[in-house]
């Protein structure tokens, strides 16, 4: 560990050198520290405590895609204020960029100016703004790191101001993961957008390297058996990571009626099949139409409530399948668990058959 | 123990009368406390700077860099040099230190200074906070922010610009702060808060009431 003494009294700085402004704790002077890739060391407090951040998840998964009981039964095991490491950088851009466009000509086929000689066109524009660069700064994708909306929420909002990095206050909220990585590897991006594509020629100015340790509530609880983490933003309550069942009736109503919404139009269509091919639209043909329609539609329909209640046994033997957030949305994903028991296996033995032969029978249509 | 190499540490105490300075992490240039004198961190130690106070007083200052220039254009077609000498030769160019965002969309703080000069009466010392920018950085901006505007009168395509510096110093323009928005009093104009990257360091002063 490198040791800094205080410009003003000579005590040893109170840190490692990591970070470009530190305080002596034994005269109280302020010390700026100059050198290359310091950053500037910060932290947001969390706005969310840890009841409240339940209280997000409970609601959150209070939906009717989510298995019934699921925000009730729920037990919280422990939650514990997690800080994730955030590296940015930031600088202002100045400089030019200069496109070489070639001029067309207004009709097609003819010639062109570039063509019969002359210039093409040159157009510079002036760059003047400032950039902000950030990643995570540990490989957290678990907890949610990679989800952050860091730059929005932390920069652009208001009211959440970045307090200097105090090392005793944050670990007295919560854990602080280490940072993996330095903000210098942002050095080389921040080089990259100033410099690429043709003619352009900006700098970088005033660069300045800064950490930040973002807060989130990572959440341990227990449904029917099975171990649910949830991490929630602590700043703003988005559940940013999280796995939950989904509901069964609700998959099962949901195939129902995706089905029932597909067979509709097929009996249609076989209705306006059965109007076609009658020679004459007469009578006799008109009553065997119906009972065409009638037949169809019933074999139709009985294929439909047979698929639906396969979906139901699917969705109900495929606990595998849950919904997950992400970032503040619920999506399903489908998770390979290990089956449980022997029902359980049995159903999964019974859809790996069927898939097995509906492979063969694509199969072999396929090769006639 | 070794001193690590090539990293040394600056006391932020005030060069003219010694107070502790305690500014917002990341500010390089500061004013102080006691006796007003403003400073910035420049070779490895805290040395003056000369710094003006327009009124009106107001607890929120914004700190600008501002440079007397001598600006000059070279070009292969002399009337575009002609026309940028004519209509973009500014006396002062303000470069702002502190970082602004989106300035294509709020519009550049320091052009707006700089090209729309307002009549400032110098007015009684206070403090500023939130300059993170100093002023050898913000100098490297003087001669784009000229470009910028002469890009609106003439295309500069092949046009190089020199700008001779003169003199630099800071002012801290009297802002009024309604919350959602902060307006630069000598100008008239107001920028919503959003503009501000380090509108907490910027506030510093006036809402901890470190006065």
């Amino acid at each position: 560990m490198q040791v800094l003494t205080c410009a003003s009294c000579g005590a040893a700085l109170p840190c490692d050198v990591q970070e470009a402004a530190v305080t002596c704790r034994f005269c109280g002077t302020d010390n700026h520290i100059e050198g290359d890739d310091l950053p500037l060391a910060y932290h947001l407090e969390p706005v969310l405590e840890s009841r409240e951040a339940v209280r997000v998840v409970r609601a959150e998964t209070s939906v009717a895609a989510v298995s019934e009981g699921f925000s009730r039964d729920l037990r919280v095991e422990r939650t514990d204020l997690v800080f994730l490491p955030f590296n940015a950088i930031r600088a202002s851009r100045a400089g030019r960029a200069v496109a070489v466009r070639e001029r067309r000509s207004a009709l097609p086929g003819t010639p062109g100016p570039i063509e019969n000689g002359e210039a093409p066109e040159v157009d510079t524009r002036i760059v003047l703004g400032e950039i902000l660069l950030d990643e995570p700064a540990c490989d957290a994708a678990g907890l949610g790191a990679h989800l952050v909306r860091f730059e929005q929420n932390v920069f652009g909002r208001q009211g959440h101001p970045l307090l200097p990095y105090a090392r005793d206050r944050v670990a007295s909220l919560g854990m602080v993961l280490d940072p993996e990585r330095h903000p210098r590897t942002l050095r080389s991006r921040l080089e990259v957008a100033g410099t690429d594509g043709p003619g352009r020629r900006i700098e970088a100015v005033g660069v300045q390297l800064m950490r930040v340790f973002y807060p989130v509530w990572a959440i341990r609880c227990v449904y029917a058996g099975r171990s649910h983490t949830f991490v929630v933003d602590a700043l703003d309550g988005t559940v940013l990571t999280g796995r939950v069942p989904p509901s069964r009736r609700h998959a099962a109503l949901a195939t129902a009626a995706s089905l029932f919404a597909a067979v509709v139009p097929l009996a249609l269509a076989c209705r306006a099949a059965v109007w076609w091919v009658s020679p004459s639209g007469g009578g006799a043909v008109e009553i065997g139409g119906i009972v065409t329609f009638g037949i169809a539609s019933g074999l139709l329909a009985s294929l439909a409530w047979g698929v639906s209640v396969m979906g139901l046994v699917t969705a109900s033997l495929r606990r595998g399948r849950e919904l997950v957030f992400r970032g503040g949305t619920l999506g399903e994903d489908v998770v390979n668990l290990p089956a449980r028991d022997p029902v359980e296996r049995l159903g999964l033995g019974i859809l790996d058959l069927v898939d097995r032969m509906l492979a063969a029978g694509a199969e072999a249509s396929r090769h006639g | 123990m070794d001193e690590p190499t090539g990293i040394r540490t600056v006391a932020l105490e005030c060069p003219e009368c010694g107070e502790k300075i305690h500014p917002p992490r990341g500010d390089v240039a500061f004013s102080c406390a006691r006796c007003r004198a403003a400073s910035e961190v420049s070779g490895g130690r805290l040395v003056s700077v000369a710094c003006s106070w327009p009124a009106p007083d107001s607890r929120l200052r914004l700190p600008f860099w501002c440079f007397e220039v001598d600006v000059s254009y070279s070009a292969d077609d002399a009337d575009a040099v002609a026309l940028l000498g004519r209509l973009v030769r500014p006396d002062r160019v303000y470069v702002p230190a502190f970082r602004q965002r989106s300035v294509i969309l709020f519009g550049d703080m320091g052009l707006a200074l700089t090209f729309s000069p307002p009549a400032m009466e110098e007015g009684e010392p206070g403090r500023f906070s939130g300059a993170t920018l100093g002023s050898a950085e913000a100098l490297r901006l003087v001669e784009p922010m000229i470009l910028w505007r002469a890009d609106q009168v003439h295309d500069v395509t092949g046009i190089d610009v020199r700008a001779s510096v003169a003199d630099r110093r800071l002012v801290a323009i009297p802002a009024r702060d309604d919350g959602g928005r902060i307006e630069m009093l000598p100008l008239g104009r107001s920028w919503p808060a959003a503009a501000f990257l380090d509108l907490g360091a910027l506030r510093w002063l006036a809402t901890c009431d470190r006065l």
